[in-house]
């Protein structure tokens, strides 16, 4: 009936044809579903020698009957992954295979694992921080190399480093702001507001970066939407093929050819982005245009960013003026590609940088592929405008954990505001304690760290 | 007195110090028939260390006595010496008063009020043992081996269990210098299934007060200002003829003295089982511990107007009686000073307070409470203050009304209480505001706003006090209303009042409370920028003055508090079975088995918890409140 009293179950690596497909089992009862999947595992010894691979017949207890030969490593609790007793077992892959050697250990008294259910025991058995649980999740649905390797970089720790050391310093004021609230001026030394206002502003900047990774986090973590958009047939699905460098729409010269929004994916600037073409966008009176339209113009209201296609070889319009216009109340940022730049053109660059108020131009030609990697240097600097300074610094991937810094930096701020406008010490303390237990929510520790036995341990303190 | 010839009582409290006589009273005042059984009848309500009450977050227990219906705020405030209000630039939460006590006037005065309470006997006797009837304490023992009935017995037994005074290689049973240990209850509570433990404390020498040089002492007078702790007396002028206090500090020779004798300190010298308080060290620990200081502060406390004795605070030890002269000489004001009584330490037993309900009565044993020292604090105002709640809560179980439990946010006997109960004393507990996450909320201030209700609703309050606090509160409405409602229109001569106080000229139109809110105008400033006295009480003031100044913070803290009622909300049956509960870690199981939390929101302050425990715990709970209803 617990989540940690049963013995769970999942099929570790991915579905599909491959040679080697990882099982992995967890729980109290893992020994004697070993004995009964892989009766005489260990020669006849009740157990099996933790982390040696064996090689063993899996049998299905139901049925009798033998389902695959695999290779068994057994993990002594709470020398493995979830703190527990745990049973990983290669077994060949394909569909069929691993699917049966799964209802076997289901057969012997497993249950199917919900998602997440390992890394979860492992948080709950404290093998796993908070953040380092956070990181395992976003290892896994990692999109791109770079958000890969942010998320194995929090797995090792490195938030969780990051955020002890801003916790560290935050405590460090306190302790000396609680030493002056409880002891006379005789036994502390007397605080200094300039150090603790260097403190405080520190703390605050630091806790409001990492926060603000969170925009970029994001964008590694969930990837971005970036929508072609433009009147019909000014060449948005040329554009959006040469893109992908692949024919994925369809392509003709009858206008209007895009009736509904298309989706593709593919990588810019290390981070996965998710490319949306859609139906042109006109005051047409034709039912399913107009359906087509809608769409559009509703995948507008989510996109990251957008690439306006205008057509350079005809004049602009009310329909090109009109999605300008649209786009001019969207939030996020606009390039305008200048299309079909082979023929001979009619708008000028200048024209076309008045559609929308600091859109970049970029002249492009989707037959022949000519100005396709400038507009994808220009998308890139615009949805990257939050990247941070250090490619490879800290990235936070969770809103929890922005909304916990987000918080600590406004308290800390509060409180350097508070020692510069001379507010009392006692108010001062409340807001650097916020600032710090904000902090714990992200490593998972309370805060109740004794913030007294630092005082003593620091200073010489009673009468 | 009262005479009593039966053996009967309804309320027996052992010992009569700070928590014995707090309890005594409170139980006599709610009219049980109550009997005190002291070591020393000649030693009531006596002060064996320093002779001071109050400080940070002492001061703020001894408001929160007065306004529960104690004794101590006005005990004090007949007898103080020398008083001074502290930390008054440091913020209104922390600010608090504390006072030198005439010793022998304190215990006097406190000795008369327990004597003359109708329904309080007072006994000398040693108890050694209980009479358990079941799981229920039904009366006393003593040594000469008389026996009195009763329903419920607290015990203040302070450092009499076992204990053994220090001084150098030399040791002796005592209670405390001059009193007799009580050496057979530490057994009875081994035999009860009770865990007991040692802990240590110390005190300083005593100087003759003729023989100190005043020229090599700084003067901290008494403060000009009226000051009084009991709310009773706020309006009183201040005190005639109080004392000063003197400062001064060690040398490097005391340095050397006690480094070359740290072998003969009863503390280095391995002869100290017990765990000494780390904000109370001895001035061994202190130059071990931090060898770069170059000197240490001392404070000379006189004990009274008539008395000789003053006590060296910041001197504490556990050296032998000739280094202890040599360390007192080694200090340029105590060069020719005659030692009327070494300092020492002493170890006694206490019952780790885990084993306490939060009404303070033994989850073992029913109607059996502990307050003060038994339970591992120190201090006297920890002790009386404890000592309080116990009586009023010994009255509770004998009508079998619910106990009077105070949260973390309403008091800090609420925290302290909470802190025992939870995490047990590691060493002697002394409270220290620090403790309080909702310090901003618990001020001395209003401690009368916090809990002269309770007070008054358990009849610990006398409704002459209960009238006074009700013409206080509404004083206070009128004050806030006027400051909110006053428009203060911009004028020359009100800008040339304000930039004489530091502040900026106005550029529209104010409230007096939007001036008060400026960090450099008061209550009385305010006003008086448009004109206005308006000769309203200093407590009224200064209550209205921090509600509107802090108004943000407080705000903060308010809305931190509804989120721990809600925690505290999440109650835990007291039956509730842990080891059975699926997924919690075996030390948590025991931690949780041994505190027995009553909500989620004292589990997590158990220590050693960790969020992961916390979330099945909750978990599991939620999970037994469904079953329970789909049950019902």
């Amino acid at each position: 009936m617990s989540p940690c009293r049963d013995t769970i179950a999942a099929v570790a690596s991915g579905a599909g044809q491959c040679a080697v497909c990882l099982i992995r089992v967890s729980g109290p009862d893992c020994l004697a579903v070993l004995h009964k999947v892989f009766p005489g595992l260990a020669g006849g010894t009740p157990q099996p020698e933790p982390r040696r691979a064996y090689v063993r017949n899996a049998l299905d207890p139901d049925v009798g009957e033998r389902v695959d030969q695999c290779v068994v490593t057994f993990f002594r609790g709470p020398q493995s992954y979830t703190g527990e007793d745990v049973l990983e077992l290669g077994c060949h892959g394909g569909t069929v295979t691993p699917r049966r050697v799964l209802a076997a250990l289901l057969s012997a008294g497993c249950r199917l694992a919900d998602p997440g259910e390992f890394s979860k025991r492992a948080f709950l058995n404290g093998k796993l921080g908070l953040a380092e649980a956070e990181a395992v999740s976003s290892l896994i649905t990692a999109g791109s190399e770079l958000a890969q390797r942010n998320a194995l970089r929090q797995l090792e720790g490195r938030l969780g480093n990051e955020a002890a050391a801003l916790a560290c310093r935050l405590r460090q004021a306190l302790v000396h702001l609680e030493a002056s609230l409880d002891f006379d001026d005789e036994e502390v030394p007397s605080l200094q507001p300039a150090d603790l206002l260097v403190t405080l502003e520190d703390c605050a900047a630091s806790a409001q970066s990492l926060a603000d990774t969170w925009e970029f986090g994001r964008a590694l973590q969930e990837g971005l939407q970036l929508v072609v958009a433009g009147k019909p047939n000014t060449g948005k699905s040329s554009l959006l093929n040469c893109l992908l460098g692949e024919e994925r729409a369809i392509v003709t010269d009858i206008p209007g050819t895009t009736r509904d929004v298309l989706e593709s994916t593919f990588c810019l600037g290390g981070l996965p982005v998710t490319l949306f073409d859609t139906a042109g966008i006109t005051k047409s009176k034709d039912p399913i245009e107009r359906i087509g339209v809608a769409r559009a113009l509703s995948k507008l209201g989510s996109a990251d960013a957008v690439v306006l296609v205008v057509d350079g070889s005809r004049p602009l319009d009310g329909d090109d003026r009109w999605c300008a216009e649209l786009l001019q109340r969207a939030t996020c940022p606009v390039a305008v590609a200048l299309n079909k730049s082979d023929l001979p053109q009619v708008v000028g660059r200048d024209d076309a940088g008045t559609l929308v108020a600091a859109a970049p131009v970029v002249p492009t030609c989707a037959l022949n592929g000519s100005g396709v990697d400038r507009l994808k240097e220009v998308v890139e600097e615009q949805v990257t405008g939050n990247r941070p300074a250090d490619p490879e610094g800290t990235v936070i991937v969770s809103l929890r954990q922005r909304e916990a810094l987000a918080r600590s930096a406004r308290a800390s701020c509060r409180a350097a505001e508070a020692v510069r406008s001379a507010v009392p010490l006692d108010m001062i303390c409340a807001d650097v304690r916020d600032g710090l237990s904000a902090i714990g929510e992200i490593t998972g520790e309370t805060v109740t760290e004794d913030i007294l036995s630092a005082v003593f341990a620091q200073f010489c303190i009673g009468k | 007195m009262s005479h009593s010839r039966s053996d009967r009582y309804e309320v027996i409290v052992i010992g009569a110090g700070h928590a014995g006589c707090e309890a005594a009273l409170a139980a006599a005042r709610l009219g049980a028939k109550t009997l005190v059984v002291t070591a020393n009848t000649d030693h009531v309500g006596h002060m064996p260390c320093n002779c001071s009450i109050g400080g940070p977050a002492k001061a703020h227990l001894v408001r929160e006595i007065d306004a529960l219906g104690g004794e101590m705020g006005r005990n004090i405030d007949a007898t103080y010496t020398h008083i001074r209000l502290l930390n008054t630039s440091k913020g209104p939460a922390v600010q608090s008063l504390r006072a030198q006590a005439d010793t022998e006037q304190y215990a006097q005065r406190l000795g008369d009020v327990l004597r003359a309470q109708a329904g309080v006997t007072v006994e000398q006797g040693e108890v050694v043992a209980f009479e358990i009837d079941g799981q229920r304490v039904r009366g006393v023992a003593t040594s000469s081996r008389r026996t009195w009935h009763t329903e419920a017995v607290i015990v203040t037994a302070g450092t009499f269990l076992n204990g053994v005074v220090r001084l150098g290689e030399l040791s002796f049973p005592a209670g405390r210098a001059g009193d007799p240990p009580a050496t057979g209850l530490s057994e009875s509570y081994r035999g009860l299934g009770f865990e007991v433990k040692r802990l240590k404390t110390g005190t300083v020498p005593r100087v003759h007060r003729e023989t100190i040089d005043l020229k090599e002492v700084t003067v901290q007078p008494s403060d000009q200002e009226p000051r009084w702790f009991s709310f009773e007396n706020l309006s009183r002028p201040r005190k005639p003829k109080l004392l000063d206090c003197w400062a001064t500090h060690t040398t490097a020779e005391t340095a050397a003295i006690a480094r070359a004798n740290l072998h003969r300190s009863a503390l280095y010298g391995g002869y100290i089982e017990g765990i000494g308080p780390r904000y109370c060290p001895s001035i061994e620990d202190k130059f071990v511990k931090f060898p770069d200081r170059q000197f240490h502060p001392l404070f000379l406390e006189q004990e009274g107007w008539d008395r000789d004795h003053v006590y060296v605070a910041g001197l504490s030890n556990s050296l032998p009686v000739d280094i202890q002269q040599e360390l007192v000489h080694s200090v340029p004001a105590l060069r020719h000073a005659r030692v009327l009584r070494p300092g020492y330490a002493i170890e006694y037993d206490f019952v780790p307070p885990t084993q306490l309900k939060q009404s303070l009565e033994t989850k073992r044993v029913a109607g059996l409470f502990h307050a003060g020292q038994i339970n591992g604090t120190s201090g006297y105002e920890e002790a009386a203050a404890q000592g309080l709640l116990a009586g009023l809560n010994a009255v509770a179980y004998l009508g079998n009304e619910e106990p009077l439990v105070l949260n973390r946010a309403e008091a800090y006997l609420g925290v302290m209480v909470d802190d025992l109960v939870t995490k047990g004393a590691d060493e002697p507990y002394r409270m220290f505001t620090s403790r309080a996450e909702f310090r901003l909320l618990l001020r001395q201030g209003n401690a009368d706003r916090r809990l002269t209700r309770q007070g008054w609703r358990r009849g610990l309050v006398s409704s002459a006090r209960w009238a006074a606090f009700e013409a206080k509160e509404k004083a206070i409405e009128a004050e806030m209303g006027a400051a909110q409602r006053t428009v203060v229109r911009p004028q020359a001569d009100r800008d040339r009042a304000l930039v004489s106080l530091g502040s900026a000229p106005m550029r529209k139109a104010h409230t007096v409370a939007e001036l008060m809110k400026r960090p450099e105008l008061s209550f009385d400033s305010a006003w008086a920028v448009c004109g206005e006295v308006r000769g309203t009480a200093p407590e009224v003031a200064c209550e209205v003055e921090v509600e509107v100044k802090y108004e943000g913070y407080l705000q903060r803290q308010v809305e931190q508090r509804d989120r721990l009622v809600r925690h505290e909300g999440e109650r835990i049956p007291p039956d509730f079975d842990y080891a059975s509960t699926p997924g919690l870690r075996r030390e948590a199981i025991e931690r949780f088995g041994k505190v027995r939390p009553n909500s989620l929101g004292q589990a997590s302050r158990v220590p050693g918890i960790t969020p992961a425990d916390l979330s099945v715990l909750s978990v599991y709970l939620h999970r037994w409140r469904q079953q329970a209803e789909a049950g019902a």
